[in-house]
């Protein structure tokens, strides 16, 4: 709904006060949402770099200042050796990266991440730990859906919980590990 | 200039420019039905070449392209006929107006989200439509078709396009020449990414900011705009123009077989598919003239024959295997890469199959190389076997 995938039946989405509600998806990056995709939607038939510079183009105003910015954001992302591989050959932790660099190159005031780690090892995890708050650092807003806990307690800095669409609990890290509702939620009742 | 020689190999160039050189050349040795069949292979290169951009590029699927080589036909040749305007002047006028009606559908296409197969069935239609309203507009001949006078020109008048085949060779030649430099900087432009983009993925391209409905109508547009132009060409090659002939949908497809055969999507392929096709369509009908055997349609069922066999083992058209199995044409689009990365698609398959080797290798010396432990590791795998009865 943030991305503008979805009109909301009601209330609004603002970002930096302006509305951006009803918006198309393509009007909503424009202003500064990026956004990955769940399952993901690499473009299979163009080389990792031009999918990237895809994205690069966003922002940029020639074709070779986005590929200069895609080649940076490669670098960051640990993707740049495989840069001219087709993005079909990736495997998918790589298409999880891609997926990240490409709404990276967009140069997003605010990144949308939809459950980027699932399916990574805990070092890659770790990794992209790193990567993201790093760029957090540089003053970018990360809104994370995850459900790795490893990642959210690394780098979240204020969790909603959501049980079947309501929300539970919300706070920093250490009072959500130990709220009893989200306890409940995730391990059981017994478990208490 | 720097971005359309801008990581072009040297090898490929010179292959390039060779080529170019042969047709340059060729009406120099070809005879006039040597050269007819010249005329006409660049027509289809250059009209599939049009069509790529739309379906190639931009992966929208147009079945009723003849109807915008109709349309460049028609409105030039009776402006020609009707009030003697120059064929180089009635382009303009055809090429707003297939650009426009290309917009219409476009528009109608992409507003209410029709796509696929959907979209394809609406472009046959409109190509439908246009037949049959040409049918029966009287002012361009209706059904019984619209002559250009035709007279047997001593030189070339070069203004109204009447003259000889050589000349229309080369015009020919020039536009499918245009046509391949055009798309090659399109490809590297923003337009070229987007359309790619939204060809493999339009929800992905919609979310990093592409505006999929304007580049989606930019690409039928100019599609529509481009194939008009190869109109002009055929009404002022052929001379006679017939409803049923110009915007029937067996025109259409004949027109999509070349890049389909050649390798959608890929700038050579169709020029590639054009030779190959009509080539040895005309190879075919030429042995079976001599053969004295006069089999009414044994062309189209040379071009199922041929689409039959594409589909089945070159999905991906003629082309592509081509280039990745000619180390000269392959460095052709290739860009640069450094530390040790693969260069292309296929120096990593190729630096991939390297590694398999090594492995096959290592495993090997492995099974050679038995160690002290093997006797115990061997009485185990016998004890684990269910029906020794050990378990």
């Amino acid at each position: 709904m943030i991305a503008g995938v979805y009109k909301p039946d009601a209330g609004s989405v603002t970002l930096n006060g302006a509305r951006i509600d009803g918006r198309r998806p393509d009007e909503v990056c424009r202003a500064g949402v990026g956004r990955t995709f769940q399952i993901v939607k690499p473009f299979a038939g163009l080389s990792v770099l031009d999918n990237v510079v895809v994205g690069a183009l966003n922002a940029a105003s020639s074709v070779t200042e986005a590929r200069r910015i895609a080649d940076e954001v490669l670098e960051t992302l640990g993707l740049a050796p495989k840069r001219m591989q087709a993005a079909s050959t990736l495997t998918l932790p790589d298409r999880k990266r891609l997926e990240v660099a490409r709404a990276l190159a967009t140069q997003p005031t605010i990144l949308l991440l939809d459950e980027v780690m699932a399916g990574l090892r805990p070092t890659e995890v770790d990794q992209m730990v790193r990567v993201l708050l790093d760029l957090n650092k540089q003053g970018l807003t990360i809104l994370l859906i995850e459900h790795v806990m490893r990642a959210v307690m690394a780098l979240a800095g204020d969790i909603v919980v959501l049980h079947h669409g309501e929300l539970i609990s919300r706070g920093a890290p250490d009072q959500i590990a130990k709220d009893p509702k989200v306890l409940e939620c995730y391990l059981g009742e017994e478990a208490l | 200039m720097k971005l359309l020689f801008d990581g072009v190999s040297r090898s490929a160039l010179i292959l390039l420019a060779l080529f170019f050189a042969a047709l340059l050349l060729a009406p120099m040795v070809a005879n006039d039905y040597v050269l007819v069949v010249l005329v006409t292979i660049l027509y289809f290169a250059y009209a599939g070449q049009c069509w790529n951009i739309m379906m190639g590029f931009a992966g929208q699927l147009s079945l009723g392209h003849a109807l915008y080589i109709g349309l460049g036909a028609y409105v030039t040749a009776a402006l020609y006929v009707k009030f003697g305007i120059s064929p180089w002047i009635g382009l303009f006028p055809a090429l707003a107006i297939s650009g426009a009606v290309g917009a219409v559908i476009g528009f109608l296409a992409f507003r209410f989200g029709v796509s696929g197969v959907y979209f394809a069935i609406l472009t046959i239609a409109f190509a439908e439509f246009a037949r049959i309203g040409f049918d029966h507009f009287t002012w361009v001949g209706g059904s019984g078709g619209f002559f250009l006078p035709v007279a047997n020109y001593t030189q070339n008048d070069f203004f109204n396009l009447r003259g000889s085949q050589k000349m229309f060779y080369y015009i020919l030649l020039a536009m499918t020449v245009g046509a391949f430099i055009l798309c090659h900087l399109l490809l590297r432009s923003r337009a070229g990414y987007y359309w790619l983009a939204i060809r493999e993925s339009p929800e992905a391209a919609e979310a990093l900011g592409i505006n999929i409905f304007r580049y989606k109508m930019y690409a039928v547009v100019l599609s529509a705009a481009l194939t008009s132009l190869g109109g002009v060409i055929f009404a002022f090659f052929y001379n006679n123009l017939f409803p049923e002939q110009v915007f029937h949908i067996s025109r259409s497809i004949e027109l999509i077989l070349g890049p389909i055969i050649g390798g959608v999507g890929t700038l050579f392929g169709p020029i590639v598919g054009a030779f190959l096709l009509t080539g040895l369509a005309e190879s075919l009908r030429e042995i079976m003239l001599r053969l004295g055997v006069d089999l009414p349609g044994v062309k189209q069922v040379f071009y199922g024959i041929c689409l039959l066999l594409v589909v089945m083992f070159l999905p991906d058209g003629v082309w592509p295997p081509l280039k990745k199995n000619s180390a000269l044409i392959a460095t052709l689009t290739e860009r640069r890469a450094d530390h040790g990365a693969p260069r292309s698609q296929r120096h990593f398959e190729k630096l991939q199959r390297s590694e398999g080797r090594a492995e096959r290798h290592l495993r090997s010396a492995a099974r050679k190389d038995r160690g002290p432990d093997w006797p115990e590791r061997r009485r185990q795998d016998y004890m684990l076997q269910y029906d020794r009865g050990c378990l």
